[in-house]
């Protein structure tokens, strides 16, 4: 009864999870869900509008995109989740240090991830995916760089409340190490900082991937990816909107439903 | 004003709070009236909903707060149902309110005077010229000096009782017919603290408001109050004249906050505190609420609430047996079994020309310059000094928690001069802390079973069997059971933290434990068995402490030997009694006086102990 009265309270928040939920189901079990193969091309079937056999009609090359659509959730789930968790925790790790030491290391770590951020994202991740081969591991990689120093100066101002407790004096008295008390004593209170700072951060990953893609700098074709859907259907967008329009929804529906449940976990 | 009424009628006022636990009484039908130039005091410890009548009385109650019933009488006008269009007006021109914050009441960026003068300009309508010089008197009129210079700068050019004076002249400002006090004073050192109550006497005599102080301090609202409320749990629980209800108190709570006070003068030697009972449980239904922790209980008080009686002159108590209460007289009070503190033989502790500099906007500020004393096993001494004095980086420094810029700390003829994780584990575990703070002693995140643990595992070799049988003896000393191991310090009272962090500290059998405020942020019935608690822990374990405390009255109680601070240097050091009956230092003197200057101390003398001992008849007389 009590949940049924908070779903009705935060209807949104419901919703957003539930999309949620659907896109990693689809993500697990699109092999079983696809009427037609991913990749299968059709010549003859170009450019269909939505009908009953092509749910979402069909790309340049004849290609299915509802199909498409399903099995490029896998590809943006697994690189954004992967680069965020790894971002998330190099940001922590560093986050934590900066504030824990304070001093020189502190300034040093600080500064050098302000000079990361001077450039925007995009255009350091695909200067550096240029020249490193665009590869899935690659994409994680520079992503999760990216991403860190965003992390690390929230982590560093939460804990920076809690460094100056005297439970932290206690264990400094009675000897403990820094590992310990960066680990134990501080990380579990920042937790619930944590937990805002992924989902966020996940929605910039998942964007970062799109866009990466739609670069040419990501997953490369004839793989099916959103982002790179948008940018095959782009010069065709007059004549087949669906084309474009599908993928770009896609992207758009989990990442508005993530930041919706970043928002409720932040209140 | 016409009337002859009261300026303030409380008619049977109730409020209360919305939270995740369902509604929370915070007042329950409380009453009082302030006539015209009277003062009623308000007295009651943290939880007993004073705050929350002062603000329900502004009309100033948060937004989960709400008046359920009754009215507020002002002038006879019942604020309760007014817009807060209409309040604004009322506020403006005639209730004023002080609260704890100073610097929360002032906006940073507008001068200070500036801040008085708007209220000339906007309640008088008087021009730029004219207000600021009304501003400048009424600076002038609280004791600011040179008014002319203090109106042009920013709050935060001044210390933390320049500030309370200014708000305290912007409440003037406007002659308010009401003026509301909540706890003005509270976090203001000592010394500050004397000159504000005395403006506050001062203004007395100038101003006809009627005036409401809140007060955690029965000390202070005897200094200032005619008349005066005992709040417990959301209810008045005895009211009456001042000196009646705190020389003959004929509520059984009224007595235990009085019983449990640290008499000023008085040292452990010679007389034993007497803590209220813990109010960790609640009253069942419709029983009277301090039935759990009351002395005087009998069946009837589980089955009854009490309503105000009739006690004899203008007293009223909420108690069935009130006469009883009041034939019981003032508290009977146990002597100390007068053990004598340690011998004071050699040198547990000792600290050599130990300095600590602060660098500051490329100045350097001296926290601690060339402190030297030593300490004997099984002594107290009391470091007394106020805020920015150098007392806690002295102690930071003795624990190793901040590395000195010169000289020595020897401990146990070990020289430990360096950061805490650097010492040996014998140095480690010969030295503990307790702080000040309770909520920030534990981390939020660990049980108390985990932080006791872990103290254990850390500093002695032995197994988890054992460790388990000493925690589960040092919890019964500490008056913790075994369930609160299971819990996380936000479920446990302030006390009970104080208590966990008393017994994290004591777990390894340490020889010197510094303790830093350690009652400062406690109720004074929590105060009382906390104290207690430390002296007995002192005389079983044989232990040294390095006491730090701004309460004069807790160092003179707890202390054998004393070292008064004041801008980092040692200005007084000796055996306590010396220090307090004859202060060679002209600060200590300040110090002392600023202390038993309070009017109400006089009112509030310790009652005579039973046996006089010989150490009793040389103490100073605190009046």
């Amino acid at each position: 009864m009590r949940r049924v009265r908070a779903l009705r309270r935060a209807p949104g928040v419901t919703m957003a999870l539930l999309v949620l939920l659907v896109w990693v189901a689809i993500a697990v079990f699109w092999p079983q869900l696809v009427p037609y193969g991913p990749t299968e091309q059709e010549l003859t079937s170009r450019y269909e509008p939505p009908s009953a056999q092509h749910w979402l009609g069909t790309d340049n090359l004849g290609r299915d995109i509802f199909s498409r659509i399903l099995a490029g959730s896998r590809s943006v789930l697994i690189v954004s989740v992967a680069s965020t968790t790894l971002g998330v925790a190099i940001g922590t790790a560093i986050g934590l240090c900066a504030a824990f030491y304070r001093g020189k290391v502190d300034e040093l770590l600080m500064r050098s991830l302000d000079l990361l951020m001077a450039f925007p994202i995009i255009v350091i991740a695909s200067v550096v995916l240029a020249m490193l081969g665009p590869s899935r591991l690659n994409l994680v990689v520079v992503i999760a760089v990216m991403l860190a120093p965003y992390n690390a100066r929230v982590v560093r101002s939460a804990v920076l409340s809690w460094r100056d407790r005297d439970f932290v004096a206690a264990a400094r008295m009675r000897g403990e190490s820094g590992a310990f008390i960066l680990f134990r004593e501080l990380l579990p209170n920042i937790v619930g900082t944590l937990n805002v700072e992924y989902t966020l951060r996940l929605a910039l990953s998942i964007f970062a991937v799109a866009t990466l893609s739609f670069l040419g700098f990501g997953i490369q074709p004839p793989t099916p990816d959103w982002g790179l859907m948008v940018s095959e259907g782009r010069p065709f967008y007059q004549i087949a909107p669906w084309v474009v329009v599908a993928p770009a929804a896609a992207i758009a529906s989990l990442i508005v439903a993530i930041n919706v449940v970043a928002q409720k976990l932040r209140s | 004003m016409t009337e002859a009424g009261p300026v303030l009628q409380v008619e049977d006022l109730s409020v209360d709070y919305r939270t995740g636990a369902g509604l929370v009484a915070a007042i329950r039908g409380v009453s009082l009236a302030i006539a015209s130039g009277e003062a009623v005091g308000l007295v009651g410890e943290s939880g007993s909903g004073k705050t929350t009548l002062g603000m329900a009385i502004m009309r100033y109650l948060p937004a989960n707060g709400q008046i359920t019933g009754g009215c507020i009488r002002y002038q006879g006008t019942d604020l309760v149902p007014l817009t807060q269009r209409e309040l604004s007006r009322i506020r403006g021109n005639h209730i004023a309110m002080v609260y704890q914050d100073p610097s929360g009441a002032l906006n940073p960026s507008l001068r200070a005077g500036e801040q008085i003068a708007e209220v000339y300009r906007a309640h008088l309508g008087l021009n730029r010229d004219e207000a600021r010089g009304r501003a400048e008197g009424m600076l002038e009129l609280v004791g600011l000096p040179e008014p002319h210079r203090a109106y042009d700068r920013y709050p935060h050019q001044f210390s933390g009782g320049q500030k309370q004076r200014i708000v305290i002249s912007m409440a003037l400002a406007m002659d308010p017919n009401l003026l509301i006090l909540d706890e003005p004073t509270t976090g203001l050192d000592v010394t500050v603290e004397s000159d504000i109550m005395q403006l506050f006497a001062d203004l007395r005599a100038k101003t006809s408001a009627a005036i409401l102080f809140i007060s955690h301090d029965i000390g202070l609202v005897a200094s200032v109050c005619e008349r005066v409320g005992v709040l417990y749990r959301g209810e008045l629980v005895e009211t009456g004249d001042t000196e009646g209800v705190f020389t003959r108190p004929t509520n059984p709570y009224t007595r235990g906050l009085l019983a449990c006070r640290v008499p000023a003068g008085v040292s452990k030697d010679s007389r034993r505190l007497e803590p209220l009972p813990s109010g960790d449980t609640d009253a069942p239904a419709g029983a009277c609420l301090f039935e759990p922790r009351c002395a005087f209980r009998k069946p009837r008080c589980r089955e009854q609430h009490p309503a105000l009686y009739p006690a004899g002159g203008s007293q009223r108590s909420r108690c069935f047996f009130h006469q009883e209460v009041a034939r019981a007289g003032p508290p009977t009070v146990t002597a100390s079994d007068g053990r004598a503190a340690g011998t004071g033989d050699g040198a547990l502790l000792e600290v050599r020309g130990l300095r600590k500099v602060f660098r500051a906007q490329g100045r350097d500020l001296v926290a601690v310059a060339d402190a030297a004393f030593t300490l004997g096993p099984g002594r107290i001494l009391g470091i007394v000094g106020e805020s920015g004095s150098g007392k806690t980086t002295l102690a930071r420094m003795i624990a190793g928690l901040e590395v000195p810029d010169g000289g020595k700390v020897i401990l146990s003829g070990v020289d430990v001069t360096k950061p805490a994780n650097k010492r040996s584990l014998a140095s480690r575990r010969a030295l503990q802390m307790v702080f000040q703070h309770p909520d920030g002693t534990l981390n939020p995140s660990h049980r108390i079973r985990q932080i006791l643990r872990r103290q254990m595992r850390k500093l002695d070799a032995g197994d988890a069997a054992r460790h388990d049988e000493t925690l589960a003896e040092l919890l019964r000393a500490v008056q913790l059971g075994p369930q609160h191991l299971d819990a996380r310090p936000r479920e446990l009272s302030g006390g009970q933290q104080q208590r966990v962090a008393i017994a994290r500290a004591f777990c390894t059998g340490p020889q010197l434990v510094i303790l830093d405020e350690p009652t400062s942020s406690l109720d004074v019935s929590v105060q009382a068995a906390i104290l207690n608690l430390l002296i007995d822990l002192q005389r079983r374990e044989q232990a040294s402490y390095l006491l730090i405390s701004h309460d004069l009255a807790v160092v003179r109680y707890l202390a054998d030997d004393i070292l008064v601070m004041h801008d980092g240097e040692i200005v007084e050091y000796g055996p306590a009694a010396d220090v307090f009956e004859s202060p060679r230092d002209p600060y200590t003197r300040t110090l002392l006086s600023a202390v038993t200057a309070r009017v109400g101390q006089a009112l509030l003398a310790p009652p005579a102990t039973q046996p006089e001992t010989a150490d009793e008849s040389r103490m100073p007389d605190p009046a």
